[in-house]
């Protein structure tokens, strides 16, 4: 749409027939009379072979005039090119990254059309307003801050691809209001297919919804995990569900891998909307890396195949030095899947226990100081630790106080009775320290969470107390054991959802960890306290790094799948429209205007100066004439 | 440059005495260049019946059996005949283009045609010969007629003074005209510009096939040769009247002096081939050298 800043200026144009009269005016040209012309016209047509336009030329002196002051009316008029309605103020874009969007969409994918979509609202931009990127997956993320640079919001827009994971629209919504909050003109724009199920649940969250995609047909693996019979030590289970979301009956080949060997092909019929779970057994050794593959070409490919690891659970290794000691010996034994190694005397074999062992016990004897390592120190204190003892033994001391802690929260100790106990002093600011039980005069208990050391302390001998003797004590060892080893679980499982962090436990001397993708792309992550919460798990596949234990290097596998019905249905959900308040907010809008004249300007002097060039040096010839016309 | 004006008046001392003192050097110098040349004596280029041996042919039908040479026939069992040449008194026609095109350049084309006729006409009164001349443009126009002897040299420059230059060219009609008028072989000077797109050829050779010996004889004026033109123009055709919008820079000048050239060239090589004596001039040359040394060059006074 045009609009003039200055419609007087068009009053120029009244120079048009000015220029009409003035040109007619001019000077002709000069009159030669000749014996012959022949020869002029076959030279005149010589040079302008191949110049059809010569004829149009004839005028163009006058048409170059009269179009200069054309512009230059127009231009004095102020000419101004309103580009398009856009927002003001501050925008949330949310793009959708869930699994569906890679659905196939015309000739690309349902989020190829979204960054198009996105890109366009990008471009219309105006000058004063900021833009806010987040995707929207499992989780949402901030692809950028409140921007009015579109060529940042477009950098930040090329770098976002689809996920596999499952979309949680709901959680992005969430954060683009508490983003928009208490900003008068703000509004949500989610780019999206709607292919999930909390679109009722959006009613009144003034969101502007831009629905890419079309229902297709879809056949998903909607579930597969492997399992071990119970009881059973080589006996495992497969499960594998698929559903049918188009409207035809189909046979989908169906097969499942472990490692690179396929334990399980069948052909699988499914009715329209139908879904088939199957429960197949096996036998043998069930470690490794396990897939599901469905052969079969549909709209989203991502759902065609899932994945699980199948791990064997490993031994606790504990080193108990300890002269002798009934209560512990046994609650030790009673933990599960423990392998306990005696030792005697703690002198240099300790660094390598130390190392190999998840934790070390040391029961009363006479330690060195404390290499790297895990530790649960019963009645003993070695130096070189953040506390020491600061004073003669405590003499029955009483339970004064007990942390509400993962170790010691909710124990009974009320009936705990301690006949001496050391009297140890903990230096103010030590934020490593954490006492677990304390008298009046000294904690009883406490853990050390150091870079390189973490331990468990009892100040008190067991056999001097009736700690051993009640409930809580076996609950304490194993809650004592579990917190040395660290959170990694002992029975992984064998999958987790896209877009789920895992944890990773790894030994406390490993500083750094190479994560390999299903891509087969490596990262190098850093490592802190032996503990990594990896959370780049956006595309489903098995993900592998290395632990580097002080017994050698092994490689450790997760599996991350998409697997998700919600997702996997493919037709767009009915979206709430736009509440009122939204609509209110919407309607303040501003135009963006681009001035023309400039460009008017300059049209007027390139005609100038063509004018000028043909009054001095074009050609203007034309065919004969008689000369009573001329 | 202009060129001279439209149906021009004519010239009262086209022939003044300066041009008369010419004629009469062209006399004395003519009369010595023409030295041995028996008064009257023109060979004709017509075999057949004469006095004088000229080649043997085979005999065809039709020969006149007087003509055979029995020797030969005794000799070599062949009947071959004997050609001679006849020696008759020469007509010189002079046809002078009198078309608007030729009222152009400084000195005009027309007025050094109608010279150049004056100085032929001259000589050939001198020589005894009967000279007619004759104008053309969109048609042939009558002269007075033959002249012979010095006496109607006042004639000749009469007729001549009176010619108005106007009209088309029409050579094709012109010459064809022109072909047909008078009796027996001629020798037809033409006095041209040749500014003519069609019906040149076809006018010259009825000449020729009427058994006339022809000269063409081009008159340009320095302004065709060189055209000093610049800038914007319109450009006016002499004989059509057709104006030519052009705007003249080198460029276009050396496109010009190209189909100039080519034009030129194609009517000299066509002369060639049809043996019609060609001769180009420019008003540059003073017309008694022309008359003189290239005339002589070219053998046509004999």
């Amino acid at each position: 749409m045009m609009q003039l800043a200055e419609p007087l200026g068009l009053a120029a144009l009244a120079a048009l027939p000015v220029i009409v009269i003035l040109y007619s005016l001019r000077p002709r040209r000069r009159r030669v009379r000749l014996a012959s012309t022949a020869l002029w016209g076959e030279a005149l047509r010589e040079r302008q072979r191949g110049l059809g336009l010569q004829k149009l030329l004839r005028n163009l002196s006058l048409l170059a005039l009269l179009l200069f002051a054309l512009a230059l009316a127009l231009a004095l008029a102020d000419p101004g090119w309103v580009t398009r309605t856009v927002e003001t103020g501050d925008t949330v874009l949310i793009l959708d990254v869930s699994a569906s969007m890679q659905a196939k969409e015309g000739a690309g994918t349902r989020f190829d059309a979204a960054k198009r979509e996105a890109l366009r609202r990008i471009q219309a931009l105006a000058g004063d307003s900021r833009m806010l990127l987040v995707s929207s997956g499992r989780r949402p993320r901030l692809l950028s801050s409140f921007e009015s640079d579109r060529q940042t919001l477009q950098d930040a827009l090329s770098g976002v691809s689809a996920t596999d994971e499952a979309g949680r629209p709901r959680d992005a919504l969430t954060l683009a209001s508490s983003l928009l909050r208490n900003r008068e003109r703000g509004r949500i724009v989610f780019i999206s297919d709607a292919a999930f199920d909390e679109a009722p649940e959006l009613a009144g969250a003034g969101v502007e919804f831009h629905v890419v995609g079309s229902p297709g047909p879809n056949v998903a693996i909607t579930g597969f995990d492997l399992r071990r019979e119970p009881g059973s030590g080589d006996r495992f289970q497969i499960l594998l569900a698929i559903r049918n979301y188009g409207a035809d009956a189909l046979v989908v080949p169906a097969r499942v891998q472990l490692d690179e060997r396929a334990i399980f092909e069948e052909e699988v019929p499914l009715s329209p909307g139908g879904r088939r779970t199957l429960v197949v057994p096996f036998a043998g050794n069930a470690s490794g890396r396990a897939s599901a593959h469905l052969d079969h070409d549909d709209h989203l490919a991502a759902d065609n195949r899932a994945f699980a690891v199948l791990g064997v659970d490993e031994a606790l290794r504990v080193a108990l030095y300890s002269e002798g000691n009934f209560y512990l010996e046994s609650a030790l034994a009673a933990l599960p899947n423990v392998l306990v190694t005696p030792r005697q005397v703690a002198g240099p074999g300790l660094a390598q226990d130390a190392r190999v062992q998840d934790f070390v016990v040391l029961d009363r004897v006479d330690a060195p100081e404390l290499p790297p390592g895990s530790y649960l120190l019963v009645d003993t204190l070695p130096p070189g630790l953040p506390f020491a003892e600061s004073g003669p033994p405590l003499s029955h001391p009483r339970l004064e106080g007990q942390a509400d802690d993962p170790l010691v929260g909710g124990l009974d100790l009320s009936a705990l009775r301690i006949d001496s106990a050391r009297r140890t002093a903990i230096p103010p600011e030590s934020g490593s320290l954490t006492p677990l039980l304390w008298s009046k005069r000294a904690p009883l208990a406490l853990t050390l969470a150091a870079d390189d050391v973490r331990l468990v302390y009892l100040g008190f001998d067991l056999t001097q107390s009736n700690f051993p003797l009640q409930a809580a004590f076996p609950l304490f060892v194993q809650r004592s054991a579990e917190w040395l080893r660290g959170p990694e679980p002992r029975h992984s499982p064998t999958q987790i959802p896209a877009g789920m962090p895992w944890p990773i436990r790894v030994p406390l001397s490993q500083r750094e960890l190479i994560m390999r993708a299903p891509d087969g792309a490596g990262d190098v992550y850093e490592v802190k306290g032996g503990e990594l919460l990896f959370d780049e798990t956006s595309s489903a596949g098995i993900y592998r790094y290395a632990r580097q234990d002080p017994f050698g290097e092994s490689h450790r596998f997760f599996a991350v799948t998409l697997a998700d019905e919600t997702e996997s249905d493919l037709a767009p959900r009915a979206l709430p429209p736009p509440s009122a308040s939204a609509t209110a907010r919407e309607s303040r809008t501003a135009r963006s205007v681009a001035a023309l004249w400039p460009w008017l300007a300059t049209a007027a002097l390139l005609l100038l100066a063509l004018e000028w060039w043909l009054g001095g040096h074009a050609a203007r010839e034309g065919p004969r004439t008689r000369a009573g016309a001329a | 440059m202009t060129g001279a004006s439209a149906g021009s008046d004519p010239e009262p001392l086209l022939f003044d005495a300066e041009f008369l003192r010419r004629l009469e050097r062209l006399e004395w110098v003519a009369r010595r260049a023409l030295r041995g040349l028996p008064r009257g004596e023109r060979r004709t280029a017509r075999r057949g019946r004469g006095l004088e041996f000229d080649d043997f042919r085979r005999y065809q039908p039709g020969d006149d059996f007087r003509y055979i040479d029995w020797n030969i026939f005794s000799r070599l069992d062949r009947l071959v005949v004997k050609l001679y040449t006849s020696e008759e008194d020469m007509t010189l026609h002079l046809a002078v283009d009198c078309s608007a095109s030729m009222d152009f350049g400084e000195p005009s084309k027309f007025d050094y045609a109608r010279r150049l006729a004056a100085a032929l006409g001259f000589i050939g009164l001198h020589h005894l010969d009967r000279v007619v001349v004759t104008t053309f443009a969109d048609a042939h126009r009558a002269g007075p007629p033959a002249l012979v002897g010095r006496r109607q040299l006042t004639t000749l420059l009469d007729f001549l003074s009176a010619l108005r230059c106007a009209g088309s060219t029409r050579f094709d009609a012109s010459l064809r005209e022109l072909a047909a008028s008078g009796r027996g072989a001629r020798l037809v000077v033409v006095i041209s510009d040749f500014s003519v797109d069609r019906g040149l050829e076809e006018g010259l050779d009825a000449l020729r096939h009427r058994g006339h010996d022809v000269v063409a004889m081009q008159v340009l004026s320095e302004e065709e040769i060189a055209p000093p033109l610049d800038g914007a123009l319109e450009l006016v055709d002499a004989e059509s009247g057709e104006v030519l919008r052009a705007t003249v820079d080198a460029r276009l000048r050396a496109l010009y002096q190209e189909r100039l050239d080519e034009a030129l060239r194609a009517l000299e090589a066509w002369c060639l081939r049809s043996g019609v004596e060609y001769l180009r001039t420019s008003t540059a040359i003073a017309f008694e050298d022309l008359v003189l040394k290239y005339l002589r060059q070219s053998a046509h006074l004999r």
